[in-house]
């Protein structure tokens, strides 16, 4: 056993001691059932600035950012300005959720849309989007940390033993110390994050000799046509120019498109799907836990936006574009364009674990950094799944167990199920990790883009009482059949049917999640206008009241309202929207070299950074100045916890048999249409 | 059993000293070992930053070090000054880049705390303070 495994093992350890010592420091200051699912809305805005970044970027972009960037170059880099648009979801959402939460004793989201729609449908949809959410979207960030491990510890450990026990160390402090234990470990977890990443990203730029050695670099490739995607349309090398606004392909698998998919439309609509992070069911819960709302400008501005954006636009783009340069592309090597040789040549044909091998890099001259980030980089995956685990625990408990099955339920039944519920969820996750990989991939798919068809229901509940129930529910739905048919679940789905769909992954390059929102909205507005009125909307109005407010702007601020919208709309067209493309060339061409780039960087990365700034900028204004996420006028008195209407005896049975005869119709009928028109292609 | 005001702080100053301890004793640890001076000296100003961040938390928490906090970082400064000393009396290997790494940074360390306890007590009182516990 090497020096950098014995070390890889000594932190893994300790890191394991720590979680588990908060877990039991947690447990002793939980009693009732609110102090196990929300810490009894006690969360410190500290904890909350410091665990809500962990579990926004987590796992996916600390082992996943850096690696697509390898593959996919500066284009699919735009997205790292992701790090303003995806607390922009908190921005809008969070502090009104918190509001309500405390002025009405919310516990979960389906408490909070049931009761504010007078639908007990809305709860299970929302059930239905966390559990879909959180099963497959696991089993993926377990995936990748058992990867991890069995490439730093050089086999010793197996990857499918790695994911069990390191589950089995969660699913103890999660268990036993509940929310609370969540948040204490996650506030270390999100130090961890960023700390690991600005770490390999500095020994990156070490290693590249500097800023001005690895621009000569990047003008060398951008010269060539060195890239998977190869040219681009206006001749630019596909690493460094986004190939177009909306290339017009059937989809990713039926047709490739030209200069590689990360045209400004794709850019855009996975931007949303990263939006969905903040708007999933489990981030609701973060809003109620929280003990007041100073926390939550600090969390989008300051840690999301400025603090996780720089090491985004700078460090992942080094780690990422800087592969090349260090020996994981052969061809770049090849060309002599590689400043060193320094990671293997096994880096760049497994690129998803393009961190493991940096990681393992590092720790052949410093084995004490081996152990270091990798803990660093576990800490990344398990601030995710411990909180997407813990809230579908409670999610579980609160929505059916006690609302369903034992509406009597008092604490004690409570906590007992939400952990039998976080058991639930973590083995799911792991035994589709195990065993049903291409399952884990086709549902972890769908998780972000289901995650945004909430914005809606959100949009309704925190700013729009003119959004009807009818309306917001067939949205819903509709919005989330439309991203299971622009995925690759849909794809299996419509084949096992016998329906050969004529488009492929995202088509024209748009992501599922923007598709599944054009649907969504459309028939939201439209439903919505024709259900409009009625006793529901002075319902609605209640709510809305008291958010006016709570929550409303001074007279002075509200005349900056359209300047603040209309800076907000223009950095999305710049930034991430379809103006993105202007930045391919706006400071130099890319295959021109560093005498012809203005701000002596590639013209795209410049233009990254610029708008990074002005991204930091604008949360700035919207979470502050127009008091988004500022503290509430007067005082929020907290209410006695939610308590729904008790549902009939009649009108459960009468559900429970419309469910089971649903369930029963619905396979009968899948497995005719497999029967008549599915066979054929099993014969193929 | 511990409030929840007194589990955050405790919370705070671990997750502090995780950070900037495990980084700087890392950084320390390469420096020696590359015999790179800069990277030693960046090791050191990390477990400086860390000390101030807890003098931060301490100041929002409104407390001050907790006797085990004194007794462990004292311990921990002792066994590093010591397996330093030793290392440059019999490690012939031991070389000057080591040396510098070292002593400037136990220097700063010391500095630090003095300016620290200055700052908090005063001048008087802070020898007040050594004087007082001398004579206990």
């Amino acid at each position: 056993m090497s020096e950098s495994v014995v070390w890889l093992l000594a932190f893994v350890g300790a890191y394991w001691i720590y979680c588990v010592y908060w877990g039991a420091a947690s447990a002793k200051l939980v009693s009732t059932a609110n102090d196990y699912f929300l810490a009894d809305r006690g969360i410190s805005p500290w904890i909350f600035v410091l665990a809500a970044t962990a579990t926004s970027f987590s796992g996916w972009i600390f082992l996943g950012h850096p690696a697509f960037i390898y593959e996919d170059g500066f284009p699919f880099a735009e997205t790292s300005i992701a790090a303003v648009a995806i607390p922009l979801t908190g921005v809008l959402f969070l502090k009104r959720q918190w509001l309500l939460g405390k002025r009405f004793g919310y516990v979960t989201p389906g408490d909070m849309f049931a009761d504010y729609f007078g639908s007990e449908g809305m709860r299970r949809l929302t059930v239905l989007i966390a559990l879909i959410f959180s099963v497959p979207f696991l089993a993926m960030q377990l995936t990748a940390s058992g990867s991890l491990i069995a490439i730093l510890s050089e086999g010793t450990v197996d990857r499918h033993v790695a994911m069990w026990v390191m589950t089995a160390v969660l699913f103890l402090y999660v268990c036993v110390g509940g929310f609370r234990a969540v948040a204490y470990v996650g506030t270390f977890q999100g130090l961890l994050l960023a700390a690991g990443l600005a770490a390999i990203g500095l020994v990156a730029y070490g290693k590249l000799g500097g800023l001005a050695s690895f621009n000569d670099a990047l003008a060398k490739l951008g010269a060539t046509g060195i890239a998977p995607w190869g040219i681009t349309a206006a001749g630019y090398n596909s690493h460094f120019a986004i190939p177009g606004v909306v290339p017009f392909t059937a989809g990713l698998g039926v047709e490739t498109p030209a200069g590689g998919p990360w045209s400004a439309s794709m850019i855009l609509s996975y931007s949303f799907a990263l939006m969905g992070i903040q708007a999933a069911p489990a981030f609701t819960i973060w809003a109620f836990a929280c003990r007041s709302a100073k926390g939550f400008g600090i969390q989008q501005v300051w840690a999301s936006a400025a603090a996780i954006g720089i090491i985004l636009v700078f460090f992942a783009a080094l780690i990422g574009m800087g592969a090349h340069f260090l020996g994981a592309t052969p061809a770049v090597s090849d060309a002599g364009m590689a400043v060193a040789s320094w990671l293997p040549a096994e880096a760049g044909r497994d690129p998803a674990n393009l961190i493991a091998y940096y990681i393992a890099a590092i720790g052949r001259n410093d084995p004490w950094f081996t152990g270091l980030l990798a803990v660093c980089a576990l800490a990344a995956v398990q601030a995710m799944v411990a909180f997407y685990a813990s809230t579908a625990g409670t999610i579980l408990s609160r929505d059916v167990y006690k609302r369903y099955l034992n509406p009597e339920a008092g604490d004690r039944e409570l906590k007992l199920y939400g952990r039998v519920a976080v058991g639930l969820v973590l083995l799911a996750a792991l035994l589709t990790a195990s065993y049903l990989p291409a399952t884990e991939s086709e549902l972890g798919a769908l998780a972000l883009s289901f995650g945004f068809q909430l914005w809606p229901a959100l949009a309704a509940v925190c700013w729009f009482p003119w959004l009807t129930r009818q309306g917001v529910i067939v949205g819903l739905v509709f919005g989330l059949v439309a991203v299971v048919f622009t995925e690759p679940f849909g794809q299996s789905f419509s084949n096992f049917v016998g329906l050969h769909l004529p488009w492929g992954r995202w088509p024209w390059t748009i992501h599922s999640a923007a598709w599944g929102m054009f649907f969504n909205i459309v028939v939201c507005l439209i439903v919505s206008a024709l259900t409009r009125g009625g006793a529901e909307r002075a319902h609605r109005g209640r709510y809305h009241e008291f958010l006016a407010e709570k929550s409303g702007l001074s007279p002075e601020r509200r005349l900056l309202r359209p300047a603040a919208w209309a800076l907000a709309l223009g950095w999305f067209f710049f930034a991430i929207g379809p103006g993105a493309v202007w930045g391919n060339d706006l400071f130099g061409k890319p295959n021109a070299g560093p005498a012809d780039w203005g701000l002596s960087l590639p013209s795209i990365w410049a233009w990254q950074i610029l708008w990074w700034a002005l991204g930091v900028l604008m949360i700035w204004l919207l979470a502050y100045k127009m008091g988004l996420s500022t503290a509430p006028l007067g005082s929020v008195e907290f209410h006695a916890e939610h308590k729904p209407a008790p549902l009939s005896r009649e009108a459960l049975a009468s559900d429970w048999r419309n469910w089971f005869w649903g369930v029963v119709i619905g396979l009968a009928a899948l497995t005719v249409a497999h029967w008549v028109f599915g066979q054929g292609r099993g014969g193929m | 059993m511990l409030t929840i005001r007194q589990t955050e702080r405790r919370l705070a100053v671990i997750a502090n000293w995780g950070l900037f301890g495990g980084f700087g004793l890392g950084l320390i640890q390469s420096g020696i070992r590359s015999g790179t001076i800069a990277l030693g000296l960046l090791g050191f100003a990390l477990i400086l930053v860390g000390f101030i961040s807890q003098v931060i938390i301490n100041q929002v928490y409104g407390r001050g070090f907790t006797p085990g906090e004194v007794a462990l970082g004292f311990i921990g400064f002792g066994v590093a000054v010591l397996g330093f000393v030793a290392s440059w009396v019999f490690d012939p290997n031991f070389g000057t880049a080591e040396i510098v790494i070292g002593l400037s940074g136990f220097a700063a360390i010391i500095a630090a705390f003095l300016i620290y306890l200055v700052t908090k007590y005063g001048l008087k009182g802070s020898f007040s303070m050594f004087h007082h516990l001398g004579r206990h």
